[in-house]
């Protein structure tokens, strides 16, 4: 026993020694170090070879190698072009117009998608790099930020001129007012679009480069031309003059102490206003936010004070806020801001920060607000090089604007690009190689003829890349601390060591690391361009003046911390609470909504803003997780129903299904009772309404929409030379053996409906009583359809996303969901993919005796929304739902929900015109807007939730079972009848069926 | 006279006054009890004798709901077949494995750690569960078993494990005896460990050698109230197995293949909104339930 004592105690201290030791020397390995002292292995050639058109920043270089200089400052090298020198398409020039707000006409080119280019024509005198600036102005209401295509000498020369952006500007409703709601909580104001004429330099839209772009003239006549994306907007003159080159604040000091305004003002007092309360912003999305830390100004401890700005919604590159304050003292001053920078793990956010609208040095083109690592918030003030700014204030007013740019990590983001683009060349060349479906003990050769397909030396480059990329967020490093994302590039260059280093293992790696290397890099490129930054107040002064700490200590959290906590018990989160000392609304409807917290809440803010005023009816929104609101489960919805107590009036974002369901049941309101529902009717997409209707009564309108259409990547049918297939006979003639050639596979699945809908034959029998599989059409529909699993051998399964990114899949079918998807996840994928009709089948008009492609589909509604039946407030409901489908708000929402979450949450409106306003490429427009001409829904029929489950029985009986099609069908079409003849007849329309003699 | 009210046997009309304590212990579970569980079982049988869509007033309908269960209802004796095999096979199966697994943890160190390990599965949320397992048995062919599967050239083509009716019933068995293992498993680990030594002593004088022969003669005998335990536990919740299958083959499964009596119960109920009908499926569950019960009970105590 003793040993056994005596044992234990040892183990009990190796133990703590193991555990300890690594904590100590932990604190030691992490201080940042260059590791490989790599160079960027992306030379300008390379990159050339990589993108057709490279990013700005190395056409800039290309411009600096060769010398070229901005012109001087003579007057004839600003060439203002004025509207009437315009140029359309064909080379006439184009119709002008007045536009403008009311109190600032001016003659003006009116920019619709009917002209799809427009030039500037100019006269150079003075070779040399020079920069543009347009004066647009918006309409309001009018949806997204338009964005141009700009085209220098009919060339595109650099990446990001195929987005332009001219930003709409928004301030806040109350200015520098804080609205208290009954609660004393405040409430955030509505968005209010400034409309007036915007003169703007022409920037570089991925905040690469700061400073507007500026472009190599010769002397000569040149041309700008502009291409039409997405947006109207007007525009009047475009100012061509030499590109600004920035002083340093060293030369900014020296002339002010040369003119001698370098001397403080005499008063002490500084000059602090709130970052809230500012004057304009350029993306609705920014807006004031709430934050518990007990330094911030305003702050409160039971109330939400909206105290900050920025925070989670301003990151994305050219997201500026304008600032003014007036100075009563002439002076220099130094300009202190209480900021909080710890969201992405030790990386830097930059700013361009401008006062006056200007530039001021060179150093605030790019400054870099550190990383906090203590994860705090901190009073801070501007300085170069360890040594605060002073800057010259005259007396009166001034503004400061902030820009996001991306500053130093723009050569890391582009690398990150190019990284991809290399990754996609080399895994498409490896797929020719290996096929899709590697044999990892098979020596493919990959080196053979000393490495002639370059497979090697592309791994070098990578693992080189990687290497430089790690030495340069470790230099970097503003904490002294290595950022987590340069580790993670240090194991991804072990990867490609690997390769390198084990030829035989590169099938292995193709399927695994480098897949997971891919996704990574994305992210990453994501992640990086996210620069966020939050802002409580700032404070103008100088030198008498000590700016305080305002850091809150640990124990001020604690103390605040456990004072919300006992403050949760009383206080009522749930309800909205009207705004205080107003008139309160006189009826409330009871709103449930059936979607995350980012939309209802602004659901909740656009009703109360713009319903609630207007039609003194106020809104009580409950938030419901998704499927608490459909018909078909035991959910919060059901249960209101059956038990009669606490049921909402309104139900919003339900699922298509439900609204009829409920009718049946009469439990919910017939909307077409309502005298306008005729003109609300024409809002959505006819074949829409179908699904929601039931007994000649419609009881539901449709939300969001949805859509499909055939996904292609361009770049590997342009490799294979294919064509788009506009039937299937095209896809299993062409298409498949093509692919199938190379171990590719096609991303069709299963989709009954839309080939009996194409083969001519429906569901249902004409009179909606009986099944329709029964019928030859259903037959060749169902025989297609199982085909294609059993004789093209199309995987039963397979993650189309994941796939069509590898390039295994490079087409198939999805929907809009898809859509999104790729978009906003897959950026290396951006200009390589592209969007179709969906194959149809090919037939022969019998009037006319022309062939044309029959592409009917269905599944066109994503979610509705409804009224209940027990509602004692119909016509209240009426007016909100009216509201909420309308063009204005569904348009506003839209863009504002885009604006906060980002692209992956565009509002796809079941209101046409609405869907029509969001952010879309034009030409992807187009096809979803052909779709919609083949769209059929059926209307709710008693029982048809048998179809799809005999549908499904047929097909796996067929596929999985190897039965006979003919058997299956029928055995569906007897169990299918059973049952529509008995809904039908428990709920009272059984004697449709008598004169069947059935 | 000074004995415990409790321990006395007394005639009828004292016996509450004199239990009194003991019965209020005893009333906030009795009255649970009968608001949660009672109750509903009877107004399930009131509701099975009705027409009831769960949002109008039911309306009375005798014994037609019976009536068409038993002669009309294919789907039903489907689930029946479904939910029987299930029950034979992991009832049994899981009940022996938490029995074993007990009697070879307890003799292990690390008792507790093992215990865990082997006891999370069944507190987790079958939900969640299912969702790993359907990483596994995933039908594309990057799924883990498929993929491990066409490595080792057992298959060229990926088996589409929750979508071919013939698989399914095999998926399923296998995720719920996993899932089932730890049922009875802490009661029955609790019960080894509480053994009388003396009776193991007593047995190891009287010439018994090995493990199991300890197992036979004592272990088992002195375990019953567990074993009975158990046994119940196993067959209510074989009998009940409806989120797992759902989880895993979608709803209702391809071709009803694990379509099981809960499933038909909820497929009546809430897609079809026929709560009276789905009534008549639980009442009878609920006998067959209570009989096998007793069946049990039965033959545990006679051994």
């Amino acid at each position: 026993m003793q040993t056994k004592r005596k044992l234990s105690r040892l183990l009990s201290v190796v133990l703590a020694v193991f555990l300890v030791l690594p904590l100590v020397f932990g604190c030691y390995v992490n201080a940042a170090e260059k590791l490989y002292g790599a160079e960027n292995p992306y030379t300008d050639e390379l990159i050339k070879e990589l993108m057709d058109i490279p990013f700005y920043s190395v056409l800039k270089r290309s411009y600096d190698k060769a010398g070229y200089r901005a012109p001087s400052d003579a007057p004839e090298n600003t060439i203002v072009v004025t509207p009437d020198t315009i140029t359309g398409e064909n080379g006439e020039k184009v119709t002008l117009s007045n536009r403008g707000p009311a109190d600032d006409q001016k003659n003006a080119f009116y920019w619709t998608y009917d002209n799809k280019t427009v030039t500037w024509t100019f006269e150079i005198t003075e070779a040399g790099l020079y920069q543009f600036a347009l004066d647009y102005y918006l309409e309001p209401g009018k949806g997204a930020d338009p964005v141009r295509k700009l085209l220098i000498d009919g060339e595109k020369l650099y990446y990001e001129a195929d987005n332009h952006i001219f930003y709409r500007y928004f301030a806040d409703e109350n200015g520098d007012d804080r609205v208290l709601n009954t609660d004393g909580d405040e409430m955030r104001p509505r968005a209010l679009e400034i409309n007036k004429w915007r003169n703007v330099d022409i920037v570089d839209y991925y905040g690469f480069f700061s400073m507007p772009i500026a472009i190599y003239f010769g002397e000569g006549t040149h041309t700008v031309t502009m291409e039409y994306y997405s947006g109207d907007m007007a525009i009047g003159d475009l100012t061509v003059s030499p590109m600004e080159t920035l002083k340093s604040y060293a030369d900014y000091k020296a002339a002010l102490q040369a003119d001698g305004l370098y001397k403080q003002a005499t008063t002490i007092e500084p000059i602090t206003f709130e970052a809230e309360f500012h004057t304009e912003r350029n993306g609705s999305a920014i807006r004031r936010e709430a934050d518990g830390d007990p330094a911030c100004s305003p702050y409160q401890w039971d109330k939400k004070i909206l105290n900050i700005i920025g925070a989670g919604t301003w990151y994305k590159a050219n997201k500026a806020i304008t600032w003014s304050f007036n100075v009563k003292e002439a002076g220099v001053y130094k300009i202190a801001l209480r900021q909080f920078q710890a969201y992405n793990d030790n990386i830097s956010s930059f700013r361009k920060i401008e006062i006056d609208g200007e530039v001021p040095f060179a150093e605030f083109a790019e400054y870099e607000f550190e990383y906090s690592s203590n994860k705090s918030w901190k009073n801070y003030t501007l300085s170069i090089d360890d040594e605060a700014v002073y800057y010259y204030f005259d007396e009166g007013e001034h503004t400061i604007t902030m820009t996001v740019v991306m500053g130093d990590y723009t050569e890391l983001i582009q690398s990150i690009y190019y990284d991809m683009q290399l990754m996609t060349d080399f895994m498409n060349d490896i797929r020719q190689i290996t096929g899709a479906n590697p044999d990892y003990n098979y020596d493919y050769g990959f080196y053979d003829g000393d490495d002639k397909r370059g497979f090697k030396a592309k791994f070098q480059m990578m693992s080189d890349s990687m290497a430089w990329k790690y030495d340069f967020l470790v230099e970097n490093s503003s904490t002294g601390k290595i950022p987590s994302m340069a580790n993670s590039f240090k194991f991804l260059k072990t990867s490609f060591d690997t390769a390198i280093k084990y030829e035989y293992r590169i099938a292995k790696l193709y399927d695994t690391d480098f897949l997971s290397a891919q996704s990574s890099l994305s992210t990453y490129y994501s992640q990086l361009q996210s620069q966020n930054l939050a802002i409580d107040d700032f404070t103008i002064y100088n030198d008498g003046y000590k700016l305080p700490k305002r850091e809150s200590t640990f124990w001020q959290k604690l103390s605040s911390s456990i004072k919300n906590f006992f403050l949760s018990f009383t206080k009522d989160y749930d309800s909205i609470k009207g705004v205080q000392g107003a008139a309160q609304p006189e009826e409330i409807v009871k709103v449930w909504i059936a979607r995350g917290i980012d939309w209802a809440e602004l659901f909740k803010e656009l009703a109360d803003t713009t319903f609630t005023p207007e039609s003194k009816i106020g809104v009580q929104l409950s938030i419901m997780p998704a499927g608490q609101l459909t018909a078909g489960a035991t959910n919060a919805l059901m249960l209101a129903i059956a038990s009669g107590k606490n049921i909402p009036d309104l139900c919003v974002s339900s699922d298509i299904g439900s609204p009829a369901e409920f009718a049946v049941r009469e439990a919910t309101y017939d909307l077409s009772t309502f005298e306008d529902f005729d003109i609300v009717r024409e809002w959505f997409l006819d074949v829409c309404m179908n699904p929601l209707t039931y007994n000649g009564g419609v009881y539901g309108l449709p939300e969001t929409m949805d859509f499909k259409v055939f996904f292609y990547r361009t770049d590997i049918f342009e490799e294979l030379g294919l064509e788009v297939p506009e039937t299937r006979e095209d896809i299993y003639n062409y298409i498949m053996p093509a692919l199938y050639r190379q171990q590719m596979t096609v991303g069709m699945g299963r989709d009954e409906l839309t080939y009996i809908l194409q083969h001519g034959g429906s569901l249902y029998t004409e009179d909606l009583l009986y099944s329709g599989l029964g019928t030859p059409e259903a037959y060749l529909a169902m025989k297609e359809q199982t085909d294609l699993f059993t004789k093209y051998a199309v995987p039963v399964q397979q993650d189309f996303y994941n796939r069509f990114r590898t390039g295994e899949t490079p087409c198939g079918i999805g929907t809009f969901a898809t859509y999104i998807q790729l978009k906003a996840a897959a950026p290396e994928l951006n200009g390589r993919w592209s969007i179709a009709l969906l194959p149809g089948l090919e037939k022969v008009n019998t009037e006319t005796g022309e062939t044309y492609v029959d592409r009917s589909h269905s599944g066109s509604i994503a979610t509705a929304s409804f009224v209940m039946a027990t509602t004692e407030k119909p016509n209240e409901c009426w007016a909100l739902l009216k509201w909420w489908m309308s063009e204005e708000t569904q348009t506003e929402y839209g863009v504002s929900i885009e604006g906060i979450v980002g692209e992956s949450a565009r509002w796809n409106s079941a209101n046409l015109e609405s869907f029509d306003k969001m952010n879309w490429n034009v030409e992807d427009l187009q096809v979803i807007q052909k779709t919609r001409e083949w769209v059929y829904e059926y209307p709710y029929i008693l029982g048809s939730y048998f179809t799809t489950r005999h549908l499904t029985n047929a097909y796996t009986k067929v596929v999985m079972n190897h039965e006979n099609l003919r058997d299956a069908l029928e055995s569906a079409v007897r169990d299918i009848n059973r049952e529509l003849k008995m809904k039908h007849e428990e709920y009272g329309f059984g004697h449709l069926y008598e004169t069947e003699g059935v | 006279m000074a004995a415990s009210p409790l321990a006395m046997k007394k005639p009828k009309h004292g016996h509450l006054e004199k239990n009194w304590v003991g019965l209020l212990f005893f009333l906030p579970f009795f009255i649970l009890f009968v608001v949660f569980t009672i109750a509903p079982v009877v107004v399930a049988m009131g509701l099975s004798f009705t027409n009831y869509n769960m949002i109008q007033t039911p309306d009375f309908s005798g014994i037609t709901n019976y009536k068409l269960l038993f002669l009309d209802d294919d789907i039903f004796i489907l689930s029946l077949k479904n939910t029987f095999t299930f029950a034979i096979i992991t009832g049994p199966v899981g009940y022996l494995m938490s029995f074993v697994s007990a009697w070879v943890i307890n003799n292990l160190k690390f008792k507790t750690g093992f215990a865990l390990a082997f006891y999370i599965p069944s507190i987790t949320s079958g939900v969640a569960m299912s969702v790993i397992w359907l990483v596994v048995f995933s039908p594309d062919k990057y799924g883990y078993l498929n993929n491990f599967l066409i490595n080792m050239g057992l298959i060229s083509e990926p088996i589409a494990w929750t979508q071919d009716p013939t698989q399914l019933m095999t998926v399923i068995v296998i995720i719920q005896i996993w899932m089932s293992m730890g049922g009875g498993f802490l009661v029955f680990l609790a019960g080894i460990q509480n053994l009388n030594r003396e009776l193991l002593e007593s047995g190891k004088i009287d010439g018994i050698k090995t493990k199991f022969q300890e197992l036979q003669y004592i272990i088992l005998p002195s375990m019953k109230p567990q074993l009975l335990y158990g046994a119940i536990n196993s067959v209510t919740g074989a009998l009940g197995v409806y989120d797992i299958a759902v989880a895993v083959a979608g709803f209702p499964s391809p071709n009803y293949a694990v379509h099981t009596i809960v499933a038909h119960l909820y497929d009546y109920a809430f897609v079809r909104f026929q709560m009276g009908y789905a009534s008549a499926i639980a009442i009878v569950l609920f006998a067959m339930t209570f009989i096998i019960g007793k069946i049990i009970m039965r033959v545990l105590r006679s051994e």
